[in-house]
Order: structure tokens, then C-alpha cells, then sequence
């Protein structure tokens, strides 16, 4: 776990499996969920106060909650972490409640190896008449994926309430490396805007190890290479000028020189004989040689007249 | 005229000056109760009590100062309200050239400036009106994006009376397509319905005095 930027905390003892954990967002935490036993707490009264909830099965997340770090150039610590899968399917991911406090709240979401970051935005993207994409800030974003999600774990503190009976409705569209998420219960409607991180970017920022594997290709994976932008160009334009260096210098040193011409008759046109021309000299050395082969058809008009005629 | 009057708190004798003019509600910092000093000056026990736990990482506190529209300010009180889905709060930011005070709300750690008072709505304004349904009101349309019951309500400091609400009510939040304007409509009754507008507000250009504090994270 990283130690970088770490700010106040307050603990609390499990009431029911006596362990301790951190909480950070004080009166601004809604649900408290024990990470050692899944035991449920609320704190919308101001203080934390138990229920009778506890969940069945606890979960290890692939970050721990009150790991801090950097991701994309801004300092994050993680609050909270949760299990969603697809309803009717066996796909599963994550996702981590993140907390600044000065930017506010954004969200880590992890599927396959393949990490998103997103920010809740106010604005609702424009959807054209007769299009399944939406353009949002300049940039088309084609529909993805269409599902219904299913919480299944939690851990953590959250800023909202934890409710594992409602689904979601989520409507994914891609630009990568952007994403925007709609998601809709029955009672709210949020668009978010996401970008790929990539998981050495989650290593390095995170200061975490044994990050789950990476599988397929991610939905707002942009392509990579390993040449560069940079050096693609640098390689092109190389390529270009040694081209146009070779053209002119062939250019330069070429000669206009006849180096043999001499006239073969052929009879038949169905004779598929090879014909040997007699040896001759390039006066300027090895060189490229255009040939020019000119036929001439001359026509016998006495065999002509005895077959028209 | 607005003066500074001096309020002791009945249960533990703490002594406060406060801010804004009566009638005025207060939660004292020490014992939690909360009373209502009304326009001739009587304290109303409002039996009820806001403890709640101090906010040691929040941008905004009680004493925090800031500008805003060049116009120094400081945080006198906050209204905290729960409902269905999520936790929100009304800052009361206290402009002590003009002895006036604006609200800044909170939501989700996003902050609006709400310009007007809230005024009467058609009771049908979002009448079954689902989250991503639009609502056309005189301001031009909206979609829906929350739709929530006000479950409870805490305070700190002082907040102006017609402002303490202790009774549960529906809230409808509405945003423009480009998300530069919102409105709340709010629901105390299915005739008694009410909406306001604000907009979004970047807090980094408050220039709180509380920001430093928290240097490393910027």
C-alpha cells in the first residue's frame, strides 16, 4: 500500500468482527462497509451507526482500499471498492470509489487486465436522429455495450447509498481511448466520461504489484505500437530523402547511348522460338538498361489475295 | 436593518455573536442543540440535536474564507441533507461588506450557486417524468438526472430560519443539456411545488483559506 499523500482518517471497530478499519470522508460518507467481514453501516445520520446487514461473502479487490497514488497527473486515494457483474452472464469487474479533496470523487473501473478512469460529468452528451452514437466535445463515440449490472460486493466507505437490490442500466460508447457511461436506475441518471489507463500507468502511480492479467483488448483501448509517434515520422521522412537522393543521383549519371539495334523478321507470329542477339558493349560500365523492342508487321498481300480473292 | 446579535445557548451556556439577522436558526457547537432566534429576539428549542463528525478532510468548513465575485466571504453555517440516495449540503457563505449571505450548495463534491430564491412551479412540472425524461420550463429544458426523497436533515452554525427543514419531501434535479444550469424542484405537497436554478461553480476559484491545507493534492 503506498503511503504517498495520505490524509486524516477515522477508525472504526467492527461490532462484529471486532477488527478496525479507516474511513475519510467523515459526515460525507453515506454507507461504511467492514472490509474484513462485509458487516454494513450507515453514517447518513452523521455518526456510525450499524444495521443488521452484513454481507454474505467478503472480497479481495486487486487495489486495497486506502491505497493512494497518482493517476493521470492527479492525486487520487482510494475509498472504496466493489464487485459488479452483467446480469444473465458471468462477466465480472471492478470499480473503485476515488477521492481528492480538492477535484472531488472520480471512479477506477477494471475488466480483463484493462483499467478505465471515470469522472462524472454535468452536461448530457447529443444523440443525432438516427444514430447510435453520440458526439460529445467534438469527438463521435459509437455504442459499445448495452447491459444491465448487478452489484455483487462492496468494501469501503461510500458517498451514496449502497443499495444491492437495484441494477443499473448501462449504455457504454467508445472513442478511444475515451469512453462515456451512461447508467440508469429508476431513480437517477448519470453520464460519465472515462479514459484507458493503462496498467503499467496503474503499477507506477498506484505503487502496486500483481495487478490482474490483461486479456483482449480493452473497449476504450487505443492502439499502440512500439515505434513512437515521434520516431515513425523521423523514420519516414529518412526513408523519403534517401529515395529522392538515389532518384537524382541515378538522374545525373545516366546516358542516352544506342547499344545495339538490329532488325529480326519472324514468319511465323506462332513460332515461339528464342531469338539470340549477337553480344555487345555498354561503353559506361554496369548499368541499368532500358530495351526497346519496336515491331514492325509487314503483311505478304500476294498470300493475302489468294485467300480473299 | 441587520445587526450582530449575541445568542447563549440555553443548555450549555456557550456564548455566540451571530451573523445573520433573525429569524435566524443555530446549532451550538458545543452540545449540539439547535434553536431559532425569532424576529423579537426569543429563543425556540427546536429539540433536535446535530452532532455530527467533524469534517477533518472537506474543503468547506465552519470559519473557512474565501472570495467570491471578488467579494470576500465566510462559511457561518451548513445545512446537511440525506435522502434516498445520497448526501448533500448548503454552505452558507456570509458576504460581511453587505451583511448578506448566499447559498453554496454541494453535491457529490460538484458545487452550485443557486441565483434566485425558490419560486412556485406547476405542481405537473415533472409530474411522472422518469430520470432522462425532458421538462420544459421557462428557462428552456432540462433533463431529469435524480429523482430523490429528503430523508433527514442536520445543520451547523447558523442558517436562516425559513431554511431549517425537519420534514421529509420529494426532490426532482434537473440539468441542461450542456450542463451549465440546473434546477431543484421541490415537492412539499402535491400542490405546494417549488424551483430554483443555479450553476455549476469551480471551488478551486473560491481561493478558500482551507485550500492549503490540502497542497499536495492538487
Amino acid at each position: 500500500m503506498s503511503s504517498a499523500k495520505q490524509i486524516p482518517a477515522k477508525e472504526h471497530a467492527c461490532s462484529k468482527c471486532k477488527k478496525t478499519f479507516k474511513f475519510y470522508l467523515a459526515s460525507y460518507s453515506y454507507t461504511l462497509i467492514c472490509p474484513h467481514c462485509g458487516a454494513v453501516y450507515e453514517n447518513y445520520e452523521g455518526t456510525v451507526l450499524p444495521t443488521s446487514s452484513k454481507l454474505k461473502n467478503t472480497f479481495s479487490p486487486s487495489l486495497p482500499v486506502g491505497t493512494a497514488g497518482s493517476i493521470k497527473g492527479k492525486q487520487y486515494l482510494i475509498i472504496s471498492a466493489s464487485s459488479k457483474k452483467e446480469k444473465g452472464t458471468s462477466y465480472f469487474w471492478e470499480e473503485y470509489t476515488l477521492f481528492n479533496p480538492i477535484y472531488g470523487y472520480a471512479y477506477l473501473a477494471q475488466y480483463n487486465g484493462h483499467w478505465t478512469i471515470l469522472e462524472q460529468i454535468n452536461d448530457a452528451p447529443i444523440k443525432e436522429k438516427g444514430k447510435t452514437s453520440y458526439t460529445y466535445q467534438g469527438s463521435e463515440f459509437e455504442l459499445f455495450a448495452k447491459y444491465t449490472s448487478q452489484l455483487m460486493h462492496a468494501a469501503g466507505e461510500f458517498p451514496f447509498k449502497v443499495d444491492f437490490s437495484d441494477h443499473s442500466v448501462v449504455e457504454e460508447y467508445v472513442c478511444p481511448p475515451y469512453i462515456l457511461s451512461c447508467e440508469k436506475t429508476s431513480t437517477d441518471f448519470v453520464w460519465f466520461k472515462g479514459e484507458y489507463v493503462t496498467a503499467d500507468d496503474i503499477r507506477t502511480g498506484l505503487k502496486v504489484t500483481n495487478l490482474p492479467a490483461r486479456i483482449g483488448i480493452g473497449a476504450a483501448e487505443p492502439f499502440y505500437s512500439s515505434i513512437n509517434g515521434e520516431a515513425f515520422k523521423k523514420v519516414c521522412i529518412a526513408i523519403a530523402v534517401i529515395f529522392t537522393v538515389l532518384q537524382l543521383y541515378f538522374s545525373a549519371t545516366c546516358h542516352d547511348e544506342t547499344a545495339f539495334i538490329k532488325m529480326y523478321s519472324i514468319a511465323d507470329s506462332l513460332n515461339n522460338k528464342e531469338i539470340n542477339t549477337e553480344s555487345f558493349d555498354l561503353k559506361y560500365g554496369t548499368k541499368n538498361v532500358d530495351i526497346k523492342l519496336r515491331e514492325v508487321l509487314l503483311i505478304d498481300f500476294n498470300k493475302c489475295n489468294r485467300i480473299f480473292f | 436593518m441587520i445587526t450582530s446579535k449575541n445568542f447563549i445557548c440555553p443548555n450549555c451556556g456557550k456564548a455566540y455573536s451571530l451573523h445573520l439577522p433573525p429569524a435566524v436558526s443555530i446549532c451550538c457547537a458545543a452540545c449540539g442543540n439547535v434553536y431559532t432566534v425569532d424576529i423579537n429576539g426569543s429563543t425556540i428549542d427546536e429539540e433536535m440535536n446535530c452532532k455530527i463528525l467533524p469534517d477533518e478532510n472537506s474543503l468547506i468548513i465552519l470559519g473557512a474564507t474565501g472570495l467570491y465575485n471578488n467579494d470576500p466571504f465566510t462559511i457561518i453555517g451548513r445545512i446537511r441533507s440525506v435522502n434516498t440516495l445520497a448526501i448533500s449540503n448548503e454552505w452558507v457563505m456570509w458576504f460581511e461588506k453587505s451583511n448578506t449571505f448566499q447559498l453554496l450548495i454541494e453535491s457529490g463534491l460538484t458545487y452550485f450557486v443557486f441565483s434566485n430564491k425558490a419560486a412556485k412551479a406547476n405542481p405537473n412540472l415533472v409530474k411522472n417524468k422518469a430520470p432522462g425524461a425532458v421538462v420544459n420550463t421557462e428557462n428552456g429544458s432540462y433533463a431529469v438526472v435524480e429523482a430523490t426523497k429528503q430523508i433527514q436533515f442536520k445543520m451547523e452554525g447558523e442558517i436562516p430560519e425559513d431554511s431549517l427543514n425537519v420534514s421529509e419531501y420529494f426532490k426532482v434535479e434537473l440539468s441542461k443539456p450542456d450542463g451549465t444550469e440546473f434546477a431543484s424542484v421541490c415537492l412539499y405537497s402535491s400542490d405546494v411545488v417549488e424551483i430554483s436554478h443555479g450553476k455549476v461553480l469551480n471551488i478551486i476559484e473560491l481561493g478558500l483559506s482551507t485550500i492549503d491545507k490540502f497542497k499536495d493534492w492538487k
